[in-house]
């Protein structure tokens, strides 16, 4: 158990060292372009950001897991035995037991937020805005809908945690890898 | 990987029995996982595709807007509603599934299979208007190249290899819920989970192709 | 088709069905036709490679005997350029997909992934008979793009199918180009299919399947080897089926992805294709094309920290970190594949990055060689055949995983980019290392896969002289590579007439040393052979536990019966790697065995 815990200890320092590391690079960045970069930078920015973001989520996780949150922010809440509890109480109903908690209204409920999202883009698209703004704001849209489907209609949130865990980030990181191609496109844009 | 080892040592006390063998760690049996992962790959091909679309996009000087708000969008936008639509009737035809309800799940599932099949008539129609303007996989149309002059021929080559191959995973799909479908009787309530998960990563695939596709493609009034 | 009814016949006793054993699902068969696939893929390409280089040792000399075989490509008796660099392609393709990426994966991993893990087959058997006649299908297809065209010459891009030339077709000029490379994109994206759904195959099996007390902690490291390629090979081979689908779009559909505007190819203007870029081909590619350097070398790397802890009789020297370094392998592999396109015109920012991490995959590196080392040090050494290839896997390992770091930076690939240092460089780590722990694992598992005993005596032969002749054939490469000798090229100076590049006149002495090194080392494969045929019928009878080793598939009979375990589930105590535990009978404590539990784990 002791030996478990030193190893914890170490991996989760490492991964919040590495996603600080990750912090440091984008804070460089933006200092180095004096805080005028041009669309590369964002991107550089952006992913170091994700990166960061990434490494960090399994400390927080922990730190919400065995309560550290609880002990450091907040004083008088209700015991962090809960957490425990309400995983038990998840285990043993099973999968269908969970599903059947989830009522039909739920989704119908997320069904009219993706329409109302799909309803914004397709508004955005009336009036016409900048194509840069336009981007920004229909990948964060995407991503949203993206992020319910998977919650709800995939039922990843009724999942556990483990599972969420392994899938997500490894889309994410080879998704975001791929951004890598974007400098030399931008590159090529100015060598035409 | 990281996030594996990350859970079994941060998880002690409930992961212990979970990640030491004889037990299914996510508790999720073998096709729901084997589901999942298929999806991890599956949308990985899209990613690559659409950052080449973005890639071709980018590095281009000028690249066609051809699709006017109305009825081009308007049109794009009801195909968009009939996948999302038929991602809820698929959520209601698991949760029937579920119950043991199986002759509603197969309602659900056979409504699914319209709107899917909808989407699938929809987008050919619209396959069928660009091709009569000229559009090819491989040039643009000459009236094209008079509004936007130097525009890529990566448009129309983007445009078809990635609506095509989403096309090609509706139709799979629909063949895949057709065979859950007919066959119900022989398939439990995960079988129809899974087809489900597969139904929807198609929807969510079109959420990524429907805004960079076509509403960054709107013509300029 | 005769290699799997040998497969099958000495597998399972004759029972009459043999289509049933074609067809079959059970994993162990499947293991084993995967094997059967690598090696007759691996004749194809090795005698592809004696041919390439007879032609590069004496280039412009004429044999009789080509005439014959390749009526076209060598008119005269002389390999002609076209020719050479149709055999270079195939030899890779070959070689990296259907040999590095089949056998230690889809052969050994297949056979003995379940069984190390105590399951009784593979998540999802049918799906892994589809798998690898989906991987047949694909080498049938890749057979056909050497022969569609114009008789024996196939695509001349290389392995790696770079952009425009793959994409122009028949503009290109070049025979095997057209329907040649159509047949060898396909076959590729077949491949990919083939191998994803294998990927997802060994990763549901490996994390839901394990039996009980096998936790992560105590999974064999040639498990963790398998299971990481599969991840590797998971979520890399979709980005170069998305590839695949757009090469083949602008090779039938005349779009211009990967083809740039102006082009000028074969003294002709193309006009017909604007606005792709060759250097997105390069990308998608390599994305996959790294992460499928460690999906050769992992699965090696596992297998040889298995055996050599088994014939160390030691524990294996830091188990976790073992665990946790193949994981950063394997992670940091998917953040580097830039570094194979240092010189393409790629953002030079994003090769500083590249650089970076690419020198950071020798501290993971360096860790697991310490730990072997460490392993072996102090130890009382059993040398049978398998260890003696294990540690050739090490030595080779780090001979042409230091070349890495020079290729690695990006001052220096300036100057040794496409050269025959390259050639050393991965031919060292990827081609023999690789192979070299496809060696071991034959060595060490055949008996468990046959039934009977390999020939130790003539094994140890074959690796003294292999291991010699692969030193023989690539460390001179190095230093032609030095010299600047460039890659790809049918010869550097032709005796005969005179011809190419007199700077390198000085190296000819080399080239023919190393031909004839590679004369040898391929001549000496056929002891191996033999080894394996005659093992497979008059070996000595195997016993249960011929190595005296700890894991699961040695509690099984060799061969295994159909359901591996007889039908009753193992539990399992102890670690994979208890050797010499002080205070214990034996001097290795099976993971099954529930005498002293909680030593372990």
């Amino acid at each position: 158990m002791e030996h478990q815990s030193k190893e914890t200890k170490f991996f989760n320092m490492t991964l919040l060292l590495l996603a600080g590391g990750a912090v440091l690079v984008a804070a460089w960045d933006v200092a180095v372009s004096r805080f005028r970069g041009g669309t590369d930078d964002l991107f550089f920015v952006l992913v170091a950001l994700l990166v960061a973001l990434l490494f960090a989520t399994p400390p927080i996780l922990f730190g919400i897991r065995t309560g550290w949150f609880h002990e450091k922010f907040v004083i008088d809440d209700e015991p962090p035995a809960t957490e425990a509890a309400a995983e038990a109480h998840a285990e043993a109903h099973g999968v269908e037991g969970e599903s059947h908690g989830v009522s039909n209204r739920l989704f119908i409920l997320v069904w009219i937020a993706l329409l109302g999202l799909t309803g914004l883009e397709v508004l955005l698209g009336y009036v016409q805005l900048r194509n840069d703004l336009m981007l920004t704001i229909l990948m964060g849209a995407s991503i949203i809908k993206a992020a319910l489907i998977m919650a709800y209609f995939m039922h990843l949130r009724f999942e556990r945690m483990s599972l969420v865990l392994t899938v997500v980030p490894a889309i994410v990181v080879c998704l975001c890898l791929m951004l890598i191609l974007f400098p030399d496109s931008f590159r090529l844009f100015h060598l035409r | 990987m990281v996030e594996v080892g990350a859970h079994a040592t941060a998880e002690p006390l409930v992961g212990a029995s979970d990640w030491d063998g004889g037990a299914l760690p996510y508790r999720v049996g073998h096709k729901k996982l084997g589901m999942w992962l298929f999806i991890m790959s599956d949308s990985l091909t899209f990613g690559a595709l659409l950052i080449a679309y973005s890639y071709a996009r980018i590095s281009s000087v000028a690249w066609p807007r051809p699709f006017p708000f109305f009825p081009s969008i308007v049109f794009s936008s009801v195909m968009t509603l009939c996948l999302l639509s038929s991602s809820l009737t698929m959520v209601m035809a698991v949760s029937a599934a579920k119950k043991r309800d199986k002759k509603r799940a197969r309602k659900w599932i056979f409504a699914t299979m319209f709107f899917g099949a909808a989407f699938v008539i929809l987008h050919m129609i619209e396959w069928g208007h660009l091709i009569g303007d000229g559009l090819m996989a491989f040039e643009l149309p000459e009236e094209w190249l008079k509004i936007w002059p130097g525009a890529s021929p990566l448009f129309g080559a983007t445009f078809f290899g990635i609506t095509g191959l989403h096309m090609f995973h509706v139709f799979s799909g629909l063949c895949y819920l057709g065979i859950i479908a007919l066959f119900i009787k022989r398939f439990d309530d995960e079988d129809v989970e899974i087809s489900g998960l597969y139904w929807h990563f198609v929807d969510l695939v079109w959420m990524f192709v429907f805004p960079l596709i076509y509403l960054l493609s709107i013509k300029p009034s | 088709m005769a290699e799997h009814e040998v497969a099958v016949h000495a597998h399972h006793p004759p029972t009459g069905f043999i289509k049933k054993y074609i067809f079959s699902v059970d994993h162990k068969v499947i293991g084993i036709q995967y094997y059967f696939l690598a090696i007759f893929s691996v004749i194809i390409g090795l005698v592809m490679s004696v041919l390439m280089r007879l032609q590069l040792g004496w280039p412009g000399h004429q044999f009789g005997f080509l005439k014959s075989i390749f009526p076209i490509g060598a008119a005269d008796g002389t390999i002609s350029p076209e020719l050479y660099l149709s055999l270079v392609t195939m030899h890779g393709t070959i070689m990296v997909f259907f040999v590095l990426t089949t056998a230690p994966q889809g052969g050994f991993g297949n056979y003995f992934l379940p069984i190390q893990i105590g399951a009784a087959d593979m998540a999802f058997p049918v799906l892994n008979m589809l798998s690898f006649w989906t991987t047949f299908v694909a080498l049938l297809v890749m057979i056909g793009a050497i022969f569609v065209e114009s008789g024996v010459v196939g695509p001349i891009g290389g392995w790696t199918g770079y952009a425009p030339l793959s994409a122009l077709g028949e503009a290109s000029g070049q025979k095997g180009q057209t329907y040649g490379v159509v047949l060898w994109i396909i076959s590729i994206a077949i491949f990919c299919i083939a191998s994803l759904l294998g990927a997802l195959n060994f990763i549901t099996t490996m994390l839901n399947m394990r039996a009980k007390g096998m936790s992560l902690m105590r999974l064999p490291l040639s498990c963790w080897g398998w299971f990481t390629t599969a991840v590797l090979a998971l979520l890399s081979f979709p980005v170069l089926l998305a590839g695949g689908v757009l090469l083949l779009l602008d090779h039938l559909a005349g779009t211009s992805f990967f083809i740039p505007a102006n082009l000028f190819v074969n003294d002709k203007l193309i006009t017909e294709h604007a606005g792709g870029s060759p250097i997105m081909w390069q990308h998608l590619f390599w994305f996959f094309g790294h992460p499928e350097v460690y999906i050769a070398i992992l699965p090696g790397m596992g297998a040889t920290s298995h055996i050599l802890a088994t014939f160390a009789r030691k524990p294996i020297f830091g188990y976790r970190a073992m665990v946790y370094a193949i994981f950063a392998i394997g992670l940091l592999g998917f953040f580097v594949w830039g570094h194979h396109m240092f010189i393409s015109g790629m953002d030079p920012r994003t090769g500083m990055m590249f650089s970076l991490v690419t020198l950071t995959i020798g501290v993971p590196s360096a860790i697991k060689t310490f730990n072997w080392l460490g392993t072996l040090w102090g130890a009382r050494i059993r040398f049978t055949t398998a260890m003696l290839f294990s540690i050739g896997f090490v030595s080779l390992f780090v001979s042409g995983g230091v070349t890495g770091m020079f290729l690695g930076q990006t001052s220096l690939d300036l100057q040794l980019h496409d050269t025959y240092f390259v050639v050393g460089h991965f031919h060292m780590i990827m081609g023999v290392a690789a192979i070299f722990g496809m060696f071991a694992g034959t060595y060490y598992w055949f008996p468990k896969m046959f039934g009977r005993m390999m020939g130790e005596g003539i094994g140890k032969v074959h690796f003294w002289l292999t291991f010699i002749g692969v030193n023989a054939i690539f460390i001179p490469m190095h230093i032609m590579g030095i010299a600047g000798a460039p890659r790809r090229y049918a010869f550097h100076w032709n005796e005969v007439t005179g011809e190419g590049f007199e700077f390198l006149k000085g190296i000819v002495p080399v080239t023919k040393f190393v031909s004839y090194a590679a004369f040898f080392t391929a001549a000496v494969q056929i002891l191996f052979f033999a080894n394996l045929v005659w093992s497979m019928y008059k070996g000595k009878k195997a016993s249960v536990n011929p190595w005296e080793a700890t894991s699961l598939e040695w509690t099984v009979p060799s061969p295994p019966p159909h359901d591996n375990f007889g039908g009753h589930e193992p539990v399992v105590h102890h670690g994979p790697y208890e050797y010499s535990v002080p205070g214990a009978k034996t001097d290795f404590i099976m993971q099954t065995d529930p005498a002293i539990a909680e030593t372990g784990g």
